[in-house]
Parts: C-alpha cells; sequence; structure tokens
C-alpha cells in the first residue's frame, strides 16, 4: 500500500512516517509540504521524494495520505484526497469547524474512499485493556469518569487561532473524549460547562480550560486539556482517566511506563517511557482497513463528535453557562 | 459530601482568594445500600482569574486518593497519595490470604494536620486569642459548598455578584 504524507506541520508526522515505514505491507512514498525547509528535511529523513504543492502528490500513484497539516487546512485537503480517490488518516481535530468537518465526512462517502480520524489513544494497550474491563463489567455501571490530556505549549500555529481554530481546548479535549465515547459505545455528551482562558503563556489563544459535562445516559465527566507543563516539567504531558463504577473504581495512566533520566547535558530529569507505542498500532489498522476494505476503527463521525464537545466548551466558556446538546443549532 | 467540598474549598480560597463561579456535577448510586459510590466534580472559577476543579468521591479506594496539582506559568505542584511514595513498606510472610504475605505501608509524621489545628487551637486560646481565624472563614467556604450543591440541583453556573460573599475578605 503506497501512502504519502500531506504536511509536516504537526509534529506527529515524524511518528506516522517511522510508523508506516516499520509497515511490512505499507510504503512512503513522498511528502508534500509547502515549507519547503520543512519538507525537504523530512523528506530526506525518510528517503523519499518532497514536493511543495499537496495536488502534486494527488496525481501520483498512491493509495492514501497522512494529512497532518494545520487543522484549518484539514477540510481542502481531505476533500481534494477523496475527489483524487486516495483514502486518507487526518490528524486530530478532524477540522477547525463542524461544517467543515460534515463536509471532509461527505466527500469520503461519496467518492468510495475511507476517512479515519488519528486518534492514537485507542490503539494504546492501557486504554484497551481498561475498555475491556468496562466492557465485562469488572466495574458495575459507569457513573462518573475524569480524564486530563495536560501538555506543555506547543506554540507555532498552534497559538494561531485562524490555523488551528483553538488553542489547548481544541486540542486536548478531542483525545479524551474520544477515548470516553469508546468506552461507552452509544453514549454522546449532552452538555458542556468549561472554564477556558489564557493563563500559563504569553499567547493570544486558550492555554488553559476545564470541562465538567454529562452524558446522555448519565454518567458525568471532567476533563483538564490545559497546556499547563511546565519548561522544568519531566515529561511532556500525560493522557489519565479514573472511571467511577457501581462495583469499583479504574484509574489508568496512559503513559506511566517510564524511567526516570537524570541528564547533566540538559541538567533536567524526565521520565523516558518505555511502553507500547500505539501510533505504530494505529498506522498498522489504518493500513490493513485499506488493505482488507474494512471499516476504519475510528470513523470521520467519531472526529466530528469529539469536535463539537471543543466546540460547545468554547461557547460554554463565553456565556458561562452550560451548553446542552438542545440549546444548540445543529448546522 | 458536604463535608468534603467545605475543606477543599476552604484550601482554595485560603490560597487563591475570592470565588466568582462555581459549576458542579454529581452522580450516585441508585442503590446505596449496596453501593455508597458518589461522585461530584466541582468546577471553580476565583476571582482572581484561576481555574480549578475538585473531585469529591466516596468510593472503595476513597482513603489512597488524595491528590493535588497547582499548575503555574513557571512550574507545576504534584502531589499523589501513591504507595510507591510510601517511605515505609513491609511484606510479612505467611499472610492470612492463601499464603500471600501481609502488606502494610506507613508515612509516619510527628504531627499531622489534625494534630498541628488543634495543637494551634490551644496554644491560640492560651496565648493569642485575637489571632484565631476569622469564624467568617468558614461559612465563606460554606457558602461556596451549597452554590454548588445549587449548581447540581439547577444544572446552572452559580456566579458571586458580592466579593465579600465568596471570600475575598480572607486574601492577605
Amino acid at each position: 500500500m503506497r501512502i504519502g504524507i500531506i504536511s509536516f506541520a504537526h509534529m506527529h508526522a515524524y511518528s506516522y512516517a517511522h510508523c508506516i515505514q516499520r509497515n511490512p505491507q505499507a510504503e512512503l512514498v513522498g511528502i508534500a509540504d509547502e515549507n519547503e525547509e520543512r519538507g525537504k528535511a523530512a523528506a530526506r529523513q525518510f528517503g523519499v521524494n518532497w514536493v511543495a504543492d499537496y495536488r502534486s502528490l494527488l496525481e501520483q500513484d498512491i493509495d492514501a495520505v497522512v494529512i497532518c497539516s494545520e487543522n484549518a487546512r484539514h477540510a481542502e485537503q481531505t476533500i481534494a484526497a477523496a475527489r483524487a480517490g486516495k483514502h486518507i488518516l487526518c490528524e486530530k481535530p478532524i477540522a477547525a469547524a463542524l461544517e467543515e468537518g460534515k463536509a471532509m465526512i461527505e466527500a469520503a462517502e461519496s467518492n468510495g474512499v475511507k476517512l479515519m480520524i488519528a486518534f492514537p489513544c485507542r490503539f494504546h494497550p492501557v486504554a484497551q485493556r481498561m475498555r475491556e474491563q468496562v466492557a465485562n463489567g469488572m466495574f458495575g455501571a459507569i457513573l462518573a469518569m475524569n480524564g486530563t490530556n495536560r501538555g506543555s505549549m506547543p506554540g507555532g500555529w498552534f497559538v494561531d487561532a485562524s490555523q488551528s481554530g483553538g488553542g489547548a481546548v481544541m486540542d486536548h479535549t478531542v483525545h479524551v473524549l474520544d477515548v470516553m465515547r469508546w468506552m461507552m459505545p452509544g453514549a454522546e455528551v449532552k452538555e458542556v460547562y468549561a472554564e477556558a482562558d489564557t493563563l500559563f503563556h504569553s499567547v493570544d489563544i486558550d492555554d488553559s480550560g476545564l470541562l465538567t459535562f454529562e452524558f446522555d445516559n448519565g454518567v458525568i465527566a471532567s476533563l483538564d486539556p490545559s497546556w499547563s507543563r511546565s519548561a522544568s516539567f519531566p515529561v511532556w504531558g500525560d493522557v489519565t482517566f479514573e472511571i467511577v463504577g457501581t462495583r469499583g473504581v479504574c484509574r489508568t495512566d496512559l503513559y506511566k511506563q517510564n524511567i526516570t533520566l537524570h541528564s547533566d547535558d540538559t541538567m533536567k530529569t524526565t521520565r523516558e517511557n518505555w511502553g507500547a507505542d500505539p501510533d505504530q498500532e494505529m498506522i498498522d489498522a489504518f493500513v490493513d482497513c485499506v488493505r482488507l476494505d474494512a471499516p476504519p476503527p475510528v470513523t470521520g463521525l467519531d472526529g466530528l463528535r469529539a469536535l463539537e464537545v471543543a466546540l460547545w466548551a468554547y461557547q460554554s466558556s463565553r456565556t458561562g453557562q452550560p451548553v446542552g446538546r438542545s440549546s444548540l443549532k445543529e448546522g | 459530601m458536604l463535608g468534603a467540598l467545605v475543606r477543599d474549598i476552604d484550601w482554595l480560597i485560603w490560597t487563591f482568594g475570592g470565588v466568582r463561579r462555581v459549576y458542579a456535577k454529581r452522580r450516585r448510586s441508585r442503590n446505596a445500600e449496596i453501593d455508597p459510590s458518589d461522585v461530584c466534580y466541582v468546577s471553580i472559577r476565583m476571582r482572581s482569574g484561576v481555574i480549578s476543579h475538585l473531585t469529591e468521591s466516596l468510593t472503595p479506594m476513597r482513603d489512597e486518593s488524595n491528590f493535588l496539582e497547582v499548575a503555574g506559568r513557571q512550574g507545576v505542584l504534584h502531589l499523589e497519595e501513591d504507595e510507591s511514595a510510601k517511605p515505609i513498606r513491609s511484606w510479612i510472610h505467611g499472610g492470612s490470604a492463601g499464603g500471600r504475605p501481609d502488606y502494610s505501608s506507613a508515612s509516619p509524621l510527628h504531627s499531622d494536620a489534625r494534630q498541628e489545628c488543634i495543637r494551634q487551637f490551644i496554644h491560640r486560646m492560651e496565648n493569642d486569642r485575637a489571632s484565631l481565624e476569622n469564624e467568617d472563614a468558614g461559612q465563606q467556604a460554606m457558602r461556596v459548598a451549597f452554590a454548588a450543591l445549587e449548581s447540581i440541583r439547577t444544572g446552572q453556573a452559580i456566579a458571586f455578584a458580592d466579593e465579600a460573599e465568596s471570600g475575598e475578605e480572607r486574601t492577605g
């Protein structure tokens, strides 16, 4: 299966490129990046060709693309790829706006290609074990969930609202939301209350937030998506969950399998992860769903539902009151 | 639940000043006799701009779930009562359950927070009654806690219009 990568604007592109090259059924064919310096460097690193215009990449003999551009470019590039008959793995969030996400889903469906959203947390064995235990009733019926996806401030286009669509709340809400929805098949968020602000960094976008919300099955939840990890913090961030059920409690930390490194080079103590690589599992799953013509394990609708919650959080933060599905105009 | 809320809110007001807005959600098990689970998530916006989140829960692991994180512009303070962090951990051979060792752990102190509170109270009663904490402190925390309960009941965020009501007087 021949794959191209559209843009290395999102840093996850480097990991995905490695994963494609490690998959024996896949071949990384080329890279398109309008940033010539970045694109050429990535092409050299991975031993493939570079083109500036993604449309040139789409004209090549490839089966699929991985899109890692700025959030505001996802729709344009996904729709172009779909029209060119290429299957698509798109970095999260699906888009910067709901209408864009819906157009992406429509384009994939009408052109008969697969659209998968990059939510690697689902592919982490810690999350998968947690889901198995929830599914087999180990904790009884779920009452409440508490999640965090705290991280470092990424800078660059992430703090430019015209390119990202939002800051920390946009960047980190979607990961945790996706896992929560995946834990409870069929359940959807019905109401969101959020505080969002710029508290940690000198940027013109939200870098902190706290979401309190409720699913339509009655489960209450909270989430910290803040870019609150300081430069001195020993690790990039975290993805954690606490599930409270009628029979027990489960507390998980997807990136807790670490070894502590004390380095005189950096004059910093860091925690280096030795756990599983969910990116590899996700790329392998994408390759398999295209090769075997199976449904994508994470759909465009999954991406859209997660984006909805992030956008509702912004709306709630502006009004100071919870925002419910019934109080919103579905576009 | 109210008692736990008041204690944590008191600490928040003492550390970060008054409260601007409160929103809360609560979920309890339907059959409390079989399952005592009771979870409450509270979102509090302080007047200083600080965003805070409280998790109050009555669950099987409540005795070992104390957690605190304070994130600022120049660093992060993190405290978690983790078993592996206990300074004394013991395994005794031939334990009660099928030969598995009995496990115990301890983190002893000369004086814990409750003892220190009583000691301070007695000391000030005997020597410096004027410096005793203003009893209004407790009332301010109670007002915020009751606002959280009102938010749970109404589904709305509760805003504090009057700074004095939310504990602003306690700063400084």
